[in-house]
């Protein structure tokens, strides 16, 4: 009878045959005393490298390999930062619309758009871009202002201006937020 | 530590938080000890492994798919580590003289005195292979490559990594009859 090769022997024991090879040698195996047990060799030694314990290293290499280590300043772009700007910049389209709120389609003919009317009390301080016909559409016509009458005290302030004013604030905390703690790890639990 | 968590480390980590690599380091120093242990021979040199391999794992973390477990690549950087520091040392015989081949030059203790200790034993006969054959039984047996892996990860023909490997299982085999 031939036996099997070491070659054969060793791919069988690591799977790495054919499933139709895997096959052939196991009947062989089956029938055959000195093949079956050069392959309990294997099968032996690969169990006493398996049953190895893990030996433990002298001392704890965490604070030398952390010595080790380059410094470095964590990345500005994480979610948490990402996640503040998206709601500082939710805040300000949200101010940008309390402020902005006559926006108006323009006709085709021509048409005068105000960008910018104030809720304080300076009714001379509006912006208008003027339009007169579509090939011109992109075209500045006339920009005028007058300087702002400031209001006397005490300010008679709404309710929008009270929520603009809280706004403000909230967003001006998150941007400190994002300032001063950029940076600083996470507190763990 | 599940692998969800270990995600977020490795993130973490990227983002250049070393306080987290720390807490990595010390969650698989012991594995990559172990796999400079099994190569080198030696508790000092593979100490002085580990470390330079969880450097090098902290300057090419970059590369790592955070998707994927962080402890085959750390063994596998710990193996070359390992590998390069035995290819930098000088052997006192050639590879075809396999039968007294020592690498260590001059052996420790525990190569002159009788081991009673099984895994010491084991150890020290890991220890007496050559570093080809000392290699390829740590990727097949240790950390379960593939012979392509083991391949690709040596650089080396397909049927040169089977060889060596069959001929490491015979020789560890026959050193290690007495504990079979």
């Amino acid at each position: 009878m031939n036996h099997l090769t070491d070659s054969q022997l060793n791919e069988y024991l690591d799977r790495a045959l054919d499933t139709s090879v895997q096959s052939l040698i196991e009947i062989h195996i089956a029938a055959c005393s000195t093949c079956r047990a050069r392959l309990a060799e294997l099968e032996q030694l690969a169990s006493i490298l398996e049953r190895l314990p893990e030996a433990e290293p002298t001392r704890d290499l965490t604070t030398s390999i952390l010595a080790n280590l380059p410094q470095s300043q964590p990345s500005l772009w994480n979610r948490s930062f990402a996640a503040q700007l998206g709601a500082t910049l939710g805040m300000v389209l949200y101010i940008v619309m309390e402020i902005a709120p006559s926006i108006r389609v323009p006709s085709l003919s021509g048409f005068q758009i105000p960008i910018y009317t104030s809720r304080f009390a300076m009714p001379e301080l509006s912006f208008f871009i003027q339009i007169p016909n579509l090939e011109a559409l992109f075209s500045i016509h006339r920009l005028s202002f007058a300087i702002p009458q400031l209001p006397s005290l005490p300010l008679p302030l709404s309710i929008s201006e009270i929520s603009m004013i809280a706004l403000l604030s909230v967003m001006l905390g998150s941007i400190g937020n994002i300032i001063l703690l950029r940076g600083r790890p996470e507190v763990r639990k | 530590m599940t692998s969800a968590h270990e995600r977020k480390w490795v993130r973490r980590a990227k983002d250049g938080d070393n306080e987290v690599f720390g807490e990595i380091v010390h969650c698989h120093q012991q594995a990559v000890f172990n796999v400079a242990y099994r190569l080198l021979g030696n508790v000092h040199d593979a100490e002085d492994a580990a470390q330079e391999t969880f450097i090098r794992a902290h300057q090419f973390i970059h590369t790592f798919d955070s998707e994927r477990p962080l402890a085959p690549w750390l063994k596998r950087i710990a193996a070359n580590v390992s590998l390069n520091r035995l290819e930098g040392k000088k052997f006192a015989s050639a590879l075809d003289d396999e039968s007294v081949f020592v690498s260590d030059p001059s052996p420790g203790p525990e190569a002159l005195i009788v081991l009673h200790d099984r895994d010491e034993r084991i150890r020290f006969e890991l220890h007496r292979l050559p570093p080809r054959y000392r290699i390829v039984i740590e990727l097949r047996h240790f950390q379960d490559l593939s012979y392509e892996e083991i391949a690709a990860e040596l650089k080396q023909p397909l049927n040169d990594v089977k060889s060596d490997l069959f001929r490491a299982r015979k020789l560890l085999s026959k050193r290690l009859k007495d504990l079979r």
